[in-house]
């Protein structure tokens, strides 16, 4: 009985390819974000009055918090891109024997992003 | 005038003298209108009759030829010698399948999982002739064409990391036929076809890497077709929790 041979995965199979690199840096992202939220229910947890806000803040101007967010906000800009760029993939919107144009899902998700994103900075009353 | 050539770097094995794969490079002549497959028929012909490969049609409609060039899953007859310049080029069996020799992968997995999903249309019951054909609309097939182009060449399950990492996936091809024959208007299989597909080892184990997509020679969209389906099943699941959204039974 002939044995068949079996093909071995890297451990870095990941870095084998730029498609690959490009996936586990937007996995990875998700990462960083779930480190800025945890940050973020910090903050709201102490900051309870505004003068521990106030104090809150003062204490992320600081060169490494602001890498930090810089950091955090590339990998957030990566993932919103990817993932949107993603989104026309899973949603199909038939018109008779043709489809949505994949650009205008894409485009609907920042309109959805941007309107979102107006509605929490007016809900804590920032352009008050 | 001296004939151009370019190197061949074959992956050899032979399961009754190797323990492990080798590469033996073979040189062969350089032609503007030679495929990879060419290449692979002339050692054959001409060098070693010994190596075994896969190929049928010559024309990307079989699928019988896909192997890794140059890391890449690919139809060898349609991977052209000029567009990996001077060489050499690496031929290699599609990844994460067994060998069984040479360049011939077991596809005993596939098949098993391709039969599973049940790839044809499946009706609670069956039309008498009389009564007509099935008629679809330009619309109704519109919807699942792409996904009917499928040539079951297995490119897109060597460029699919969680298959290598989790042979237990149904992967990318398999779905995609599944997807296919769940949105076909003629079509009453989805919900025997749902418990596999919605399982572990279906959509859910799919991370959407999307290189299946990238590779298929026949633009088949295996990742679009696995997202939907984790579309509609999640839509099921609200289905099932808010009644109005349920669908109206008239039995």
């Amino acid at each position: 009985m002939p044995k068949p041979y079996k093909q071995k995965m890297s451990k870095t199979w990941w870095l084998d390819h730029p498609a690959y690199r490009l996936f586990m840096l937007r996995e990875l992202s998700g990462v960083f974000i779930a480190v800025y939220f945890l940050v973020l229910v910090t903050i709201m947890s102490k900051a309870d009055t505004p003068e521990a806000l106030a104090e809150c803040l003062a204490s992320l101007r600081t060169v490494p918090w602001y890498l930090f967010h810089g950091v955090i906000l590339v990998f957030s800009l990566l993932h919103t891109v990817t993932w949107f760029d993603l989104a026309p993939k899973a949603i199909v919107i038939p018109l008779g024997e043709d489809r949505l144009p994949g650009i205008f899902i894409t485009g609907a998700h920042y309109v959805g992003m941007v309107a979102i994103s107006l509605t929490v900075v007016w809900f804590f009353g920032v352009f008050s | 005038m001296v004939e151009k050539t370019i190197i061949l770097e074959v992956f050899r094995y032979h399961p009754d003298q190797d323990e492990e794969p080798k590469f033996q490079s073979f040189e062969v002549p350089f032609k503007t209108d030679w495929v990879v497959l060419d290449a692979l028929n002339h050692i054959k012909d001409q060098i070693d009759g010994t190596l075994s490969y896969r190929w049928s049609c010559r024309m990307g409609v079989c699928g019988s030829c896909g192997m890794m060039v140059n890391g890449e899953p690919k139809l060898s007859c349609a991977a052209f010698l000029k567009d990996y310049g001077d060489g050499p080029i690496q031929v290699k069996p599609l990844s994460h399948f067994p060998v069984e020799r040479d360049l011939i992968v077991v596809l005993d997995d596939f098949m098993e999982k391709l039969v599973q999903i049940k790839p044809y249309i499946v009706r609670k019951e069956e039309k008498s002739l009389e009564d007509g054909e099935y008629r679809q609309s330009p619309a109704e097939l519109a919807r699942f064409k792409p996904f009917s182009m499928c040539i079951n060449c297995m490119l897109c399950y060597s460029a699919c990391p969680v298959y290598g990492l989790e042979p237990d996936f149904i992967g990318p091809a398999a779905l995609a036929l599944a997807q296919r024959y769940n949105l076909d208007s003629r079509d009453e299989g989805r919900e025997e076809r749902q418990q596999l597909v919605a399982s572990s080892e279906g959509i859910w184990e799919c991370t959407f890497v999307g290189e299946c997509s990238a590779v298929c020679p026949k633009h088949v969209e295996p990742a679009s077709a696995i997202q939907q389906a984790k579309v509609a099943s999640t839509m099921d699941w609200f289905k099932e929790r808010i009644p109005f959204l349920a669908p109206k039974h008239n039995d």
